[in-house]
């Protein structure tokens, strides 16, 4: 329903003066052409796959991407949710996670960072080196970890706007 | 009532009409999240997105240290990042 | 949408995405649409150890508001074209044609 053609044409039609010029207008090839290069065209190849999200406030989701539109709105299936944390070294990539189940998900697309196709016979293989935790301490530890975050960067504006730079951070954006 | 008052060349001029005469030639930008880039101007457009050549990128830190320097042979730079643009020698 | 039309002339290069909070994705581009939302395949993070997670994803659907640089290489731009472009872009409106 997504890729109807109906949605795909609301697309203001790509610049495809290239085949205009040159063949005259084939209705078919235009159509074709003006919707390769839309949002819906990207995504389609990834419907009934396991898709990993991530989201603007820094959430990761896992699931199978059911439908979509144009704008990135998804509903993801069988949706789970995994916090990743890093030790003492914040540098250094995270060593422990939790998650939680969340079934039917749906996401706005302006809160989506990225999204991809997930390898089904690889996904888990970085698990194997971390540890995980239940989900409630990881989401208690990340909330500290955001708000540690929030404090640091609003110190860090205020120091670089003494020295006429200007930092590129709101809170909403944690990813 | 068709009274002709500018020529062609002199049509009005607004901010970004300016950069156009920096095409081809080496341009400061300033932009969010400490940093600035230095390069040559190869193509803009009304967002200030833009494309440079040859560019140096300039990270600057809270402290007193030298800026973080790191070169691109060609760079986009996505104009809401973009705070101003400005001539500069080499 | 002249950076528009300019991606398109990229597809299936190979680009770097710097992203706003400095992950810097390598990948060849497969797609690029009006929001320069961005889609890369065969994708390897710059700093692999820090997104365990994205070793097992494939493909990759950017989203251009998060995007800060795209880094490519010189030889897949056409620089005489895409200074014109700019130059007639902001009368006409239109791009690079492809």
């Amino acid at each position: 329903m997504s890729n109807s053609p109906t949605q795909a044409q609301q697309q203001p039609a790509a610049p495809n003066s290239g085949s205009l010029d040159s063949n005259g207008p084939n209705v078919e090839d235009l159509y074709l052409e003006s919707y390769t290069f839309t949002t819906a065209a990207a995504i389609v190849g990834s419907v009934d796959r396991k898709t990993f999200v991530l989201l603007r406030d820094g959430r990761n989701i896992f699931g199978i991407l059911r439908t979509f539109d144009q704008f990135a709105n998804l509903v993801l299936q069988d949706a789970i949710e995994r916090i990743y944390l890093k030790g003492e070294d914040a540098s250094q990539g995270p060593v422990k996670f939790g998650e939680a189940y969340r079934g039917v998900f749906m996401v706005r697309g302006e809160n989506v960072v990225m999204m991809g196709e997930l390898d089904i016979d690889r996904e888990d293989d970085h698990l194997d080196q971390l540890e995980q935790i239940p989900f409630d301490d990881a989401e208690r530890e990340l909330k500290l970890v955001h708000s540690q975050t929030i404090q640091d960067e609003k110190a860090r504006s205020k120091r670089l706007l003494s020295k006429g730079l200007i930092n590129d951070f709101t809170k909403s954006d944690l990813y | 009532m068709s009274t002709v008052h500018t020529e062609p060349q002199q049509q009005q001029q607004e901010p970004l009409d300016l950069i156009r005469y920096q095409l081809d030639e080496f341009v400061l930008v300033k932009l969010r999240g400490a940093r600035e880039m230095k390069g040559k101007l190869q193509g803009y457009d009304s967002h200030c997105n833009m494309v440079l050549s040859d560019a140096q990128e300039f990270i600057f830190s809270e402290g007193e240290e030298q800026p973080v320097v790191k070169k691109s042979e060609m760079v986009f730079i996505r104009g809401d990042s973009v705070i101003l643009i400005s001539p500069t020698s080499e | 949408m002249l950076f528009f039309s300019f991606f398109k002339t990229l597809v299936d290069q190979e680009v770097t995405v710097e992203l706003k909070n400095d992950i810097e994705i390598k990948g060849v581009l497969k797609s690029v649409d009006q929001y320069l939302n961005l889609k890369l395949d065969n994708i390897s993070c710059v700093n692999e150890g820090k997104y365990p997670h994205l070793q097992s994803v494939k493909n990759l659907f950017i989203r251009g508001s998060t995007v800060r640089y795209v880094h490519m290489s010189p030889n897949s731009v056409d620089c005489t074209l895409l200074q014109d472009a700019s130059r007639r872009g902001m009368y006409d409106g239109e791009g690079i044609k492809r």
